[in-house]
C-alpha cells in the first residue's frame, strides 16, 4: 500500500523554495512565506511517503497512522522477527521508533532507529520561512518554525541563530543566549561567513538580559526606597503627635492665637531632623545608582580588530589575543600573519584563551552594560 | 543594533578624542550623517621642511574596513616623492598590501606623517620630487 514519493513532489518543493527566495530578495515577505509554506507541504508529503516505504521495506503489512496526541500509533508486522508488532509509537519528529512485539518468549520492547526524520532540506525551508517572519517581526512564528527546523536538523546554524534573535525580541533572554551560543559553536564548525553577525546577536541578547535584570533591580530598589521613606514619615508623624498630645487641650487651642515658642521650636526640630534623614536616604540610593553607571572596559578584554569585548578569545603564537571570528576573517581576506606582531600565523596555530574567556564572563556578569561597549 | 564597522569607527573617534597623537590636529567624520568619509589635518614635523605647514587629508573608508585599508589622499597640495602632486594619492605600503586590521585611522595618519620626514625614493609617485631627492642624496 505504500507509495513512492513522486520525483515531482521533491522537485516541486525546490521550485517553491526558489520562488520563495526570489520573493525574499524582492522583500515581498508575505509572498515568500506562501512559497516556503508550499515547499514545506510538498516536502513533508514526500517524506511521509518515503517514510512509510522504509517501514514497508521491513514488510509492514498494515499501517494505521492516526495522530494520537503527539504520537502516531501503528500496528505492523516485522517479518524477520516473526513477531507481531502490537504497538509502534512514532514521535512525530524523532529518530527512533519504539515498538512492542510478541514472540514466543512474551512481549518484547525494541527501539528502531531511522534517519528518516532528519532532513536538512526541510529544515532549510523552515529557517527560510522563519527569516521572513523575523523581517515581519512575527516572533512567535519565528520561534515555532525554528523549533521545527532544529528538530529536522539539530545542526542548523540558522535555526539556532534565528531562534535566538526571536527569543531576544520576546525578552526570553536566557533562552536567547543559550540558542545563540549553540549557533556560534555550530557556526565555527561549519565555517559560515556570518559568524560576526552571530556574535553581534549574542552581544545584543546579553545586553537585553542585563537590561532586564537592571529593570528588576531598579524596581526592587525603588520599592525599598518608598518603604523606607514611609517609615521615616510615620516616625515623624508619631513624634509630632506626641508633642501636640503632651499639651492640654486648652493650651492647644490657645496656642493657635498665642504662639507657644518652645512647642513651635520642637515641632520645627522634629520636621527638620526627618527632612534631613529623607535627603540622606535619597543620596545613598542615588550614589548606589551612580556606581552602577557606565565605566570603562579594560583594554585587555577588547578584540584588537573589532574593538569589541571578546566572546571567543584565541591566542596567537605571538601571545596576542583576538576574537576568533575576526582573526579568521583577517586570515581569509588579508593574509596569514598576526595583525599586530606581523609574524606568520594561521588558524591552525591558534589556541583558545580560556582564562581570559572566564575573566571576561566574570566581568560581564558584574558589568552587564559592557557587553555592548 | 549598529553594525561592527560603525561601532569600531565610533570607538576610533572616542580613542582619538581621549588621547590624540601630537601633530595630528584633527581626525573626524566630515559630515554628521556619513561615518565613512573622514578628514584629518596633519601638522608638519618640527625640524623638517614641512614644519609650520598644515595638510588636509580625506579618508574614504571601505565597507569591509578594517579588513581592507582606508583610502587616504592629500587634499592640500604637497611636494613629496611618494605623494602624487595632482591627485594627492599616497604610496605607502601599510595603506596597500602591508595593511593589518590592527591598524587604525589614527595610526595610518601617523604613518603618513612619518613618511613626510622619511621619504621612500624606491616607490615614487612624484618623479620630479623623487629625482631631486636622489640627486640631493647623491650630492651628500
Amino acid at each position: 500500500m505504500s507509495t513512492q514519493p513522486t520525483p515531482n513532489q521533491v522537485h516541486a518543493a525546490e521550485v517553491h523554495k526558489t520562488r520563495g527566495n526570489a520573493y525574499f530578495s524582492a522583500r515581498d515577505y508575505d509572498a515568500a512565506i506562501k512559497e516556503y509554506t508550499a515547499a514545506i507541504k510538498e516536502k513533508l508529503e514526500a517524506m511521509r511517503k518515503s517514510e512509510s516505504n522504509k517501514v514497508g521495506g521491513m514488510r509492514v503489512k498494515h499501517i494505521m497512522i492516526r495522530p494520537l496526541s503527539k504520537f502516531l500509533l501503528a500496528a505492523a508486522w516485522i517479518p524477520h522477527q516473526h513477531a507481531h508488532v502490537l504497538f509502534l509509537s512514532l514521535p512525530s519528529v524523532s529518530l527512533c521508533f519504539t515498538y512492542v512485539y510478541a514472540t514466543s518468549r512474551g512481549l518484547q520492547l525494541c527501539n528502531l532507529s531511522f534517519q528518516i526524520n532528519q532532513n536538512p532540506a526541510v529544515s532549510v525551508y523552515f529557517t527560510n520561512r522563519a527569516l521572513c517572519y523575523l523581517k515581519l517581526k512575527k516572533y512567535d512564528h519565528v520561534i515555532a518554525d525554528c523549533e521545527k527546523a532544529n528538530k529536522f536538523d539539530p545542526k542548523s546554524v540558522k535555526g539556532h541563530y534565528l531562534l535566538g534573535q526571536a527569543f531576544t525580541e520576546k525578552l526570553r533572554t536566557d533562552e536567547a543566549v543559550n540558542e545563540l551560543e549553540q549557533a556560534y559553536e555550530l557556526a565555527v564548525k561549519a565555517n559560515v561567513t556570518y559568524l560576526g553577525d552571530i556574535i553581534q546577536a549574542l552581544l545584543n541578547a546579553r545586553k537585553k538580559k542585563w537590561e532586564q535584570s537592571e529593570r528588576e533591580r531598579d524596581k526592587r530598589e525603588s520599592d525599598l526606597l518608598k518603604y523606607l521613606k514611609g517609615l521615616i514619615n510615620t516616625e515623624r508623624e508619631r513624634q509630632l503627635q506626641k508633642v501636640l498630645a503632651g499639651k492640654n487641650p486648652v493650651a492647644a487651642t490657645f496656642s493657635k492665637f498665642v504662639s507657644n515658642s518652645t512647642d513651635v521650636d520642637r515641632l520645627d526640630a522634629i520636621n527638620k531632623a526627618h527632612d534631613e534623614k529623607l535627603s540622606a536616604l535619597e543620596q545613598v540610593f542615588a550614589q548606589a545608582d551612580e556606581n552602577m553607571g557606565p565605566r570603562e572596559v579594560p583594554e585587555y578584554f577588547l578584540d584588537k580588530i573589532s574593538f569589541n569585548v571578546i566572546h571567543d578569545p584565541v591566542i596567537t603564537p605571538s601571545g596576542i589575543t583576538y576574537e576568533r571570528a575576526h582573526l579568521n576573517e583577517h586570515f581569509r581576506k588579508i593574509g596569514h600573519f598576526d595583525p599586530l606582531s606581523r609574524k606568520e600565523c594561521s588558524d591552525k596555530d591558534l589556541y583558545p584563551n580560556l582564562a581570559l574567556k572566564e575573566a571576561i564572563e566574570d566581568f560581564l556578569k558584574k558589568n552587564g552594560w559592557a557587553v555592548d561597549y | 543594533m549598529t553594525d561592527t564597522l560603525t561601532r569600531r569607527l565610533i570607538k576610533e573617534l572616542m580613542e582619538f578624542r581621549k588621547d590624540p597623537a601630537p601633530d595630528l590636529k584633527d581626525l573626524t567624520p566630515e559630515k554628521e550623517d556619513d561615518i565613512l568619509v573622514w578628514k584629518a589635518i596633519l601638522e608638519g614635523e618640527r625640524d623638517t621642511p614641512y614644519e609650520g605647514g598644515q595638510w588636509k587629508l580625506r579618508i574614504n573608508i571601505p565597507r569591509n574596513y578594517p579588513m581592507a585599508p582606508p583610502n587616504i589622499k592629500f587634499m592640500t597640495k604637497i611636494c613629496h616623492p611618494n605623494i602624487h602632486f595632482k591627485s594627492g594619492e599616497i604610496c605607502l605600503d601599510v595603506l596597500k598590501n602591508a595593511w593589518s586590521p590592527a591598524w587604525t585611522l589614527q595610526s595610518a595618519c601617523i604613518a603618513i606623517r612619518l613618511l613626510l620626514s622619511n621619504p621612500e625614493p624606491s616607490s615614487p609617485l612624484n618623479c620630479d620630487a623623487d629625482a631631486e631627492t636622489r640627486w640631493a642624496t647623491n650630492l651628500l
